[in-house]
């Protein structure tokens, strides 16, 4: 059974009732927000922040190279995914790779990667790592579920593949590679950021995030994770409404 | 151009459903029978998805088919499900026919998933009855969950639609069967050993 998504009323009191409770835990705890930063304060730091080219300037740095990252693995998943599904002995091949991958820390990969990578390109390459098993097993799911009865009404009526690839197949596929890339969406900008405080590339959100822990600047990094939660919701947002509108298109959906 | 079946013989799990069944359709025929009796596996062995333990099947090489089920896709309209296998059908001709069998603009517009049972099996019926360049038509109980008055238009529209192809039609209701005027055979009555 789905769970029914709440009003959004609801949610946003949810959400004001975390903020008061954060800022009761920040008031008790003392010590000018040292150990855990007042959302004012948090606000305040953001506000510091946006103003500077720096900030601007971290942001693209890590988007673009973890987007990158995310774009290749989304690739390299559907092709992987399609071709697994067709070949049962690829699937098997690929199978140990991907289990090693979705297990591994990301500082462990981290520091392989560092040997193999510039330290800036090393959000490139542990986002990838850590989105290619989520998009591959979303594919390899959606290829299990699509409609068989459609496929063999297909074949018998011998329809040409671009129309099974378009009506039948990418319908089948869309819902599981959708989630799959929602959820990856989110993973990608952790595992990214996550690889920059360990790697340290310049000009980097992960650097910045760095910095303002060992100048003890909890506000700022609260503030930079605000950043990174935030563009994270906003891009999955995008993603998913990205995704609704080429399932629209690419499947010839009926638009009420 | 006639459907020529000769010694077919299948079974599932060793138990025998077709047993040595010799039957020539030069025409339009309505085929009853008890359930189990292998209707639906005739039909699926005649269009190639199912293949048979012996025997053989010639004169099927397009056939336009209504599946038990209606597999329609459920994100496009009916007019487009029938135009998606009718091979340059236009599409104003499926929507013409869809309302010559009770279809509204609305319902028309509507994807097939949120159209009725009954709406369902009627653009299932009519994707086989429209499809271009089909030399043999297989309907397996194509007027399911449609009412009286809707089984005699459905069954006047499959005898024009057919105009005369070879057709085997699996029904139960025998007042269909009388409405489309075929001949029938009793499948149970064929089979042999």
């Amino acid at each position: 059974m789905r769970a029914e998504r709440p009003p959004r009323w609801q949610t946003l009191l949810a959400i004001l009732i975390w903020v008061v409770l954060w800022q009761l835990a920040a008031t008790a705890l003392g010590h000018g927000g040292l150990f855990l930063a007042t959302p004012l304060q948090t606000l305040r730091a953001l506000a510091v922040q946006l103003p500077t080219a720096d900030f601007w300037h971290r942001i693209a740095f890590s988007a673009l190279r973890i987007l990158a990252g995310f774009v290749l693995a989304v690739i390299c998943g559907l092709l992987l995914g399609a071709a697994g599904a067709r070949w049962r002995w690829l699937r098997v091949f690929i199978g140990p790779v991907m289990q090693l991958i979705r297990a591994m820390p990301v500082a462990s990969f981290v520091i392989l990667a560092l040997l193999w990578v510039r330290s800036a390109n090393l959000s490139v390459v542990v986002s990838f790592t850590h989105v290619l098993p989520v998009i591959y097993a979303g594919v390899l799911g959606g290829i299990a579920d699509t409609d068989r009865d459609l496929l063999e009404m297909a074949a018998v009526y011998r329809m040409p593949a671009v129309r099974r690839l378009r009506y039948i197949w990418l319908p089948g596929v869309f819902p599981s590679f959708c989630e799959s890339c929602i959820a990856a969406m989110g993973m990608c900008w952790k595992s990214g950021v996550s690889a920059e405080v360990i790697g340290l590339p310049d000009h980097s959100v992960g650097d910045a995030l760095y910095r303002a822990k060992i100048t003890l600047s909890t506000p700022d990094v609260f503030a930079w994770t605000l950043v990174i939660v935030l563009l994270s919701a906003a891009l999955s947002a995008l993603a998913a409404r990205g995704l609704r509108w080429a399932k629209a298109r690419l499947c010839g959906e009926v638009r009420k | 151009m006639s459907i020529e079946i000769s010694g077919l013989t299948k079974s599932f799990g060793g138990r025998p459903v077709l047993r040595g069944l010799n039957l020539t359709v030069d025409g339009p025929l309505v085929l009853m029978g008890p359930s189990g009796c292998g209707k639906t596996t005739l039909l699926r062995i005649l269009m190639g998805v199912e293949q048979p333990d012996a025997g053989t099947v010639r004169g099927v090489s397009r056939p336009a088919v209504v599946f038990q089920e209606n597999r329609l896709c459920p994100q496009l309209t009916a007019a487009a499900n029938i135009c998606l296998t009718g091979n340059g059908l236009d599409p104003a001709r499926a929507r013409q026919e869809l309302q010559g069998l009770g279809f509204g603009p609305e319902d028309l517009a509507l994807p097939a998933g949120e159209l009725s049972g009954g709406q369902k099996r009627r653009a299932a019926l009519l994707r086989a009855l429209l499809c271009q360049g089909a030399d043999t038509l297989l309907l397996d109980e194509p007027f399911t969950g449609m009412d009286a008055e809707l089984v005699a238009d459905a069954a006047k529209v499959t005898v024009r639609l057919t105009a005369g192809r070879p057709a085997l039609l699996v029904t139960h209701d025998a007042d269909a069967a009388r409405l489309l005027g075929w001949p029938v055979v009793r499948l149970d009555e064929l089979t042999t050993e």
